[in-house]
């Protein structure tokens, strides 16, 4: 959901001239950002460590995995600070024991069945900017999990070899191994074309006239209510 | 890339209006001084009309001007009420030797004459007389006028040379053929208020919320009908819901006004509606958005009417016609109406009754095949009010004024999955009752005058809005962030009285003072108010004003009437002002102003609960100049301003959202000779309004949604906004009608201002959200 601002933004634009003229969408691959972040796995038993990695894509939409610069749990709590720690020039996380997880529920007023949730401050560095990013946690419960990786598929076939996309013409792209599920989000984005239904499990691709010939970069993520997030990325050219 | 593309959207108008004949039979007033019937000024006679004894000395002819006679004397005069004898302010006389003359508190009036000049004598309200400068008139033996009263409350009221003199500093009462002619206002009469020193229209808030005065919040000022408040002033596409034609004046009084006037800190807007005719008239405009009528006339000897009925119809045609790329468009409906009666009970008893009503939708819609539901937009403002009033002129200069309204509105909004839901019902009645003598306790011309008003008011009202104002502006609210959630109903009731009294020190000095209190009784508070001004002048062409009065809003705005504890917003507003007037036509108005604002309502920053912890100031200088002869018009307005507020008394000082440094419009008319063309041009500029600026965001990975980083809160300002307007109309006469065209082009030289900044989802790029660059109206009019 969006705002009243956003709304009354579109009301005038609607009543106006030159709006969203040079905006980018989200689902324009077209300037560097961070696309999403993952904690493998995103919940974590006492004593587990997850490691932090975020896909980011650069100006022209090439996208990459890397690992933050930096990253903090925003708290005063020296067991939850702790919980946050750079291992051979990787970030991970780490559950604390039982009781100490035990204790910062109590403190918390979180039930004993439920993770104790900690929020993550991370700053990304790459192409010479940074981005920061916040993500949650969960300690004390293993039960979450990220989401399989998308199986990309292309007009109903598997996606194997980079496709050849001509303009003038639509393509369906989609994932073999989801479906329309309202307890997942999906996010899909483009370097090239217009993209449509780009927030459902299948979006369609219109290569239109102006697209540039040559390759470009199709990718997908998948999020559940439980903090897991997956991705799959594709090469495709423009013909 | 597709990108979603706005269009040009060249809006021409084309009106068509047609009337046959539009003034009430003037009557000659025989005691003390004969008048002589006559057409109003630059009027064409209307057909059985009696003929002008002498002819309408300034009425447009092909005939070329008579060459200027020399002035020999200077008359004095004072004008009254020929019922109730009370002075007649703001008269203007007029001769055809050049000179021309206002008439002041006291209803004097001096003016230079030739031996054989015959002077018009129009006053809003009053049937317009003409005299001849053959009548003896000194300054210890002034003339004595006497104006009858239209036979209707607010009736048609004659078309004024001039201006009559604003009843507080810095204030203007404009007659609608002023406003008419003004470049730019598209013929709207409320629209013309942005020719005012200090004015705008708070860009982005859709239609009818209000003005910003004086750097001041549109809700801080109210808008009156016949004395009653209207909860709208404006439809989209700034077309103001009371048609030019059947409105009589507009009075505007941006601080310093009367006790009469409360639940108010800042401005008034009053509106005059206008009564029926003698004779009927009718009127009809068709335009590409709207079109409407306005019908007039008696329906028998004491009785007469006037009705007007408005509707759009743009929703209809505009989504067939948008681009594809265009994604989204408002398609807004609205229609409004009007209905006045006028009655003459007895000779001294007036009754009038009013119904007004607004209807305004808006939705967003789409004509792309993926519908964005997080757009989901409505908007529907509905309102009706009724309005019956009297008065009552007796003898012994003693009046009485009486009110009774009824208003219902209902407000209907939706924005994604927030929604506002509200239904107000409101009565109001007020009295007023003004005793005037000659003398009393030394004083001279001493009016007495003291009133009643109560407003019960019964709100269903059921919402669930993000807390606003609990972000910055321009800031980003989401799903997360406070929310405010009501369903039920209750009551407000507001009671107010008012005293006052007005009198001469001198000849040269007069003052005013008074109190106002108001009883805010769901909140618990009195609010007293004293105010007052102090007049001097010091000769005829120059005049010195000082008012000082404290002022209160009650917290009815919006969310606010949910938190029973809040008290009224309060504001202590001092204004000198100046006015020279020159006799070649020309005037200056100069008005320096400074208002302290305490208990202003902010949200705690921490608990997100309204309080009365802000704090505000405003001061300001305004420069009004005109100039006006039989070929020229014009009109210079500058204001220099400076609003800022705090959230808390040691808060830190910030600009307030409608603060503007600069506001400047400059207009001219010239009209040829023969009276068959007219050209006219008006140039605005003024500073952009201030605003935050995002410097960052914040991904938040699980919601995959960004989260901006504000700076410092209206630190920056919005780009200038600058343009000029140009206008021609053409007049073609024949035997008994005449037709009228005009061409009215907004922005000439393409500069649209802008709106609102845009910014894309990461807050990584912004663009601004401009008005239309162009927008040029044609429109023809008919007159028998």
């Amino acid at each position: 959901m969006k705002s009243i601002t956003v709304a009354t933004a579109a009301l005038l634009t609607a009543l106006s001239t030159g709006a969203c003229d040079t905006l980018s969408q989200s689902w324009e691959l077209d300037h560097p950002r961070v696309i999403a972040v993952r904690v493998e796995p995103p919940s974590l038993a006492p004593g587990q460590q997850g490691k932090i990695t975020a896909l980011v894509v650069s100006e022209d939409g090439t996208p990459s995995e890397i690992s933050p610069a930096i990253a903090i749990v925003p708290t005063e709590d020296p067991v939850v600070n702790a919980a946050v720690k750079i291992e051979l020039g990787t970030w991970k996380v780490t559950a604390g024991d039982a009781n100490a997880i035990a204790a910062a529920r109590a403190a918390a007023q979180v039930p004993a069945d439920k993770p104790f949730q900690i929020q993550i401050g991370a700053r990304f560095a790459w192409d010479g900017i940074t981005r920061d990013v916040a993500k949650i946690v969960g300690l004390g419960d293993s039960t979450a999990a990220n989401p399989p990786t998308p199986v990309l598929t292309l007009d109903g076939a598997p996606l194997t070899t980079p496709p050849t996309l001509e303009r003038g013409k639509t393509y369906q792209f989609a994932m073999s191994n989801f479906a329309a599920d309202p307890m997942l989000a999906f996010h899909w984005a483009v370097s090239t074309g217009i993209l449509t239904k780009s927030e459902t499990a299948g979006a369609e691709l219109e290569i239109d006239d102006t697209a540039i010939a040559g390759p470009a970069h199709l990718l997908v993520t998948v999020r559940n209510p439980t903090g897991g997030v997956s991705w799959a990325t594709a090469n495709i050219v423009v013909q | 890339m597709g990108k979603v593309r706005g269009s040009l959207v060249s809006i021409v108008g084309i009106a068509l209006s047609a009337s046959n004949g539009h003034v009430a039979a003037a009557q000659g007033t025989p005691d003390p001084v004969p008048v002589v019937p006559t057409t109003p000024v630059d009027t064409a006679p209307a057909p059985n009309a009696p003929t002008p004894v002498p002819a309408a000395p300034v009425a447009p002819a092909p005939a070329p001007a008579p060459p200027p006679r020399a002035l020999t004397h200077s008359l004095h005069g004072v004008v009254r009420d020929a019922k109730s004898k009370a002075p007649v302010i703001g008269a203007v006389i007029t001769s055809p030797s050049g000179g021309s003359a206002i008439t002041e508190a006291d209803g004097t009036f001096v003016i230079a004459v030739t031996d054989d000049d015959t002077l018009l004598i129009d006053a809003e309200g009053f049937d317009q007389v003409a005299i001849t400068s053959a009548l003896e008139g000194t300054a210890d033996h002034p003339l004595k006028v006497t104006l009858k009263s239209l036979a209707t409350v607010g009736g048609e009221i004659v078309e004024v040379k001039a201006r009559p003199p604003a009843k507080v500093s810095g204030g203007v009462t404009l007659s609608r053929t002023e406003i008419a002619t003004i470049p730019g206002t598209g013929g709207d009469l409320l629209a013309g208020l942005t020719v005012m020193p200090g004015v705008s229209i708070p860009q982005g808030r859709g239609g009818g919320q209000g003005i910003v005065i004086r750097g001041s919040a549109p809700q801080d000022s109210r808008f009156l009908l016949d004395g009653f408040e209207i909860p709208q002033l404006y439809h989209l596409f700034q077309r103001s819901i009371i048609p030019t034609q059947a409105v009589a004046n507009l009075e505007f009084q941006p601080g310093g006004f009367d006790v009469k006037y409360g639940k108010a800190s800042s401005g008034i807007i009053a509106i005059t509606s206008r009564g029926g005719n003698d004779k009927l008239e009718a009127v009809t405009e068709i335009s590409i958005i709207d079109a409407y009528a306005v019908a007039s006339g008696p329906i028998n000897k004491k009785l007469r009417m006037l009705a007007s009925f408005r509707r759009s119809y743009v929703d209809t045609w505009l989504p067939s016609v948008l681009p594809k790329e265009v994604g989204l468009v408002a398609a807004p409906r609205f229609f409004d109406g009007l209905l006045r009666l006028d009655y003459e009970l007895t000779d001294k008893w007036h009754a009038a009754f009013t119904v007004i009503g607004s209807d305004d939708l808006t939705k967003l819609i789409t004509n792309q095949k993926q519908t964005d539901k997080e757009f989901a937009f409505s908007a529907e403002t509905n309102f009706v009010r009724a309005i019956a009033s009297a008065y009552w002129r007796g003898p012994k200069q003693t009046t009485v004024d009486l009110g009774a309204s009824v208003l219902t509105q209902q407000l209907s909004f939706t924005a994604g999955d927030q929604f506002l839901d509200s239904t107000l019902f409101s009565m109001n009645v007020r009295g007023e009752v003004t005793k005037r003598v000659d003398t009393f306790a030394g004083l001279q011309d001493v009016a007495f005058r003291t009133g009643l008003e109560y407003e019960p008011k019964r709100n269903k009202l059921a919402l669930e809005l993000i807390q606003s104002d609990a972000r910055p502006q321009g800031g980003f609210m989401d799903d997360t962030s406070p929310r405010n959630l009501f369903n039920g109903k209750f009551w407000l009731q507001d009671v107010g009285g008012w005293a006052t009294m007005e009198a001469g020190l001198s000849k040269a000095i007069r003052f005013t003072s008074g109190v106002r209190i108001d009883g805010y009784i769901r909140n618990r508070e009195v609010a007293v108010q004293p105010r007052g001004d102090l007049v001097w002048k010091p000769n005829d062409s120059t005049k010195l004003r000082f008012a000082a009065g404290r002022y209160t809003r009650p917290p009815e705005y919006r969310d606010e009437l949910l938190t029973k504890s809040l008290k009224a917003e309060s504001a202590v507003q001092l204004a000198l002002g100046g006015e020279q007037k020159f006799s070649n036509g020309g005037s200056v108005q100069l008005t320096l102003y400074d208002t302290e604002r305490t208990n202003l309502i902010f949200r705690d920053a921490t608990t997100g609960i309204y309080g009365n912890q802000g704090r505000g100031k405003t001061f300001g200088a305004e420069v009004l100049a005109t100039y006006q002869n039989k070929q020229w018009f014009a009109w210079l307005a500058y204001s220099l301003a400076r609003s800022t507020r705090r959230t808390t008394a040691q808060g830190k000082d910030f600009p307030f959202e409608y603060d503007q440094t600069h506001d400047l419009v400059a207009a001219a008319t010239y009209k040829t000779r023969n009276g068959r063309w007219q050209f006219g041009g008006r140039f605005n500029y003024s500073t952009g309004k201030p605003a935050t600026p995002i410097i960052g965001a914040i991904f938040d990975a699980d919601r995959d949604r960004y989260f901006p980083i504000s700076g410092e809160l209206n630190s920056e300002r919005y780009e200038a906004a600058h343009q000029l307007d140009l206008r021609v109309d053409h007049i073609w006469k024949f035997k008994t009608w005449a037709l009228s065209a005009f061409l009215d082009v907004n922005n000439v030289y393409l500069h649209p201002a802008v709106v609102q900044y845009q910014y894309n989802f990461d807050f990584t790029q912004r663009e601004a959200i401009k008005n239309i660059p162009i927008l040029p109206s044609i429109g023809i009019k008919g007159e028998l």
